[in-house]
């Protein structure tokens, strides 16, 4: 229902669009058509693809390195809270200094290549990674932890049978978020520069007033967002099939 | 014999018990009965090894300790079996997380699920089956902790009274069949009347033991609508009243 809505709406939005650049004869490399974008999207689709793998690939990356570096860090700062209490600070430091900032010193550090993208979008996923998996962590129901506490259980063993499937709802939450933003970091690396990619063919056809290009690249990067999201959505109906149920 | 010796509990601000005393025979069945929030969850805690004590010790068959934290399990009124684990796996807790041959367990476990009315949910999630059977899946898993007493903190207070009659049977036949030292927590007089061979009944805080009621002469299992019982149900509960009144 809310879906059938939604598409009614973008379709009148697109409508207005349409009619109102044809007869306002507005240039084409100021607001292109929705047609002519629709038309650009498929006619120059090799380009696209192209630089759309780039930034997927800089992005799936960025979040294999975010959770080879969040989970280890939230179970150590869950499980010593000293160490939690030191380590937020340069957590919340690391969200407070804009990416835009950064990126200008990473293209400086680590060159035009991949490298700088895949750590610009390292920095915007890891921290919601980090937070959602160790505010997991904490929920979790005082009682369990006495069954696991009458058995003498290892941390490890608490970890396995309990802290971390408990916390896995929280941490799919934390993941849709860091793959919703995860594209702002990599495109912003890829403006500043780069070889390839979308937010690189973005400031490129930007610069040769080929709007309906930069609108297209537009299109595709929304795509490609959707698609990771749907598919972490995917792994969590998966994974989270327990939770699902003891709701319903 | 399970003795338990002038234990305390203080919390900082808050004297929970002092001195508590009591006996309890090896195989025996005793049931606390007290006003809410008296300390009879903390006592069990302290027992259990959960919560130091201030001062005081337990006896078990002759051997002093501070607590029994290797010789008891103990059941409390959530199930607290973990929903992403089925029936089977849920049960097999205590053996996984003890270390102990997973083979033998998992032969154990599936004997004492049939033997509960489970056989057939082994692989149900907790999601999937009632009420009363997650009770008896959290009865299993108690008692595959293989430990020799039992400490029931209000284990049937969430079912409803149908179930409750059901599960009644299952708890003693832990004692009876089972052969384990049971201590139980109930807000219940008849089910304590019902269950129990001894009856502790609790002060508000600081708690103290009022009253101990022998029933091992009362040949078990009992029947609710029994003359004797309902009239010391009015009993315990007069005594009981002054308590409740107080709060």
């Amino acid at each position: 229902m809310y879906r059938r809505t939604s598409f009614l709406v973008l379709t009148f939005i697109l409508v207005i669009w349409e009619i109102s650049v044809n007869f306002l004869h507005i240039p084409k490399f100021i607001l292109p058509a929705p047609s002519l974008i629709l038309y650009t999207c498929f006619s120059q689709a090799p380009l696209l693809l192209e630089n759309t793998l780039v930034t997927a690939v800089e992005i799936l990356l960025g979040l294999l390195i975010s959770l080879a570096i969040s989970i280890p860090l939230a179970m150590v700062m869950f499980n010593f809270p000293s160490i939690d209490a030191a380590v937020t600070p340069f957590l919340v430091i690391s969200q407070a200094i804009p990416i835009f900032a950064l990126a200008p010193l990473l293209v400086v550090w680590f060159g035009y290549g991949l490298l700088s993208k895949i750590i610009m979008a390292t920095i915007v996923i890891f921290f919601p990674l980090t937070v959602s998996l160790h505010s997991g962590f904490k929920q979790v129901d005082p009682d369990y932890e006495v069954l696991f506490d009458l058995l003498d259980a290892s941390f490890w063993k608490k970890m396995r049978l309990l802290y971390w499937p408990a916390a896995l709802p929280s941490f799919f939450a934390g993941l849709k978020m860091a793959v919703a933003v995860a594209t702002i970091g990599a495109v912003l690396g890829e403006w500043v520069g780069a070889q390839k990619g979308l937010g690189y063919l973005m400031i490129q056809m930007n610069a040769r007033l080929r709007t309906d290009m930069l609108f297209a690249a537009l299109v595709w990067l929304s795509v490609m967002g959707m698609g990771l999201w749907l598919l972490v959505s995917k792994l969590e109906k998966h994974f989270l099939f327990w939770l699902n149920d003891t709701k319903n | 014999m399970l003795r338990v010796c002038d234990i305390s509990k203080i919390y900082s601000d808050l004297t929970v018990f002092t001195n508590i005393s009591f006996m309890v025979e090896k195989g025996g069945f005793a049931a606390f009965l007290g006003p809410s929030g008296c300390g009879k969850s903390t006592l069990f805690r302290v027992i259990a090894g959960i919560e130091p004590s201030n001062g005081g010790h337990i006896e078990w068959e002759g051997l002093k300790a501070l607590n029994l934290k290797e010789n008891t399990a103990m059941m409390l009124q959530k199930d607290l079996l973990l929903p992403w684990f089925d029936i089977l796996d849920n049960v097999l807790i205590p053996i996984k997380t003890l270390k102990r041959d997973l083979k033998a367990g998992e032969v154990k476990a599936k004997r004492l699920l049939s033997r509960f009315g489970l056989s057939g949910f082994e692989h149900y999630f907790p999601y999937q089956i009632s009420g009363g059977m997650r009770q008896r899946a959290a009865l299993v898993r108690t008692l595959l902790f293989d430990r020799e007493i039992f400490l029931l903190d209000e284990p049937l207070s969430a079912l409803d009274a149908l179930t409750r009659r059901l599960l009644q049977n299952e708890i003693l036949r832990i004692q009876l069949e089972f052969d384990k030292t049971v201590l139980m927590i109930t807000h219940d007089v008849m089910e304590a009347l019902m269950l129990a061979d001894k009856i502790f009944l609790l002060s508000h805080l600081p708690m103290r033991i009022i009253k101990e009621i022998d029933l091992s002469n009362l040949p078990k299992p009992r029947y609710h609508l029994d003359f004797e019982l309902t009239e010391m149900a009015e009993n315990i509960f007069s005594t009981l009243k002054g308590e409740l009144v107080n709060v």
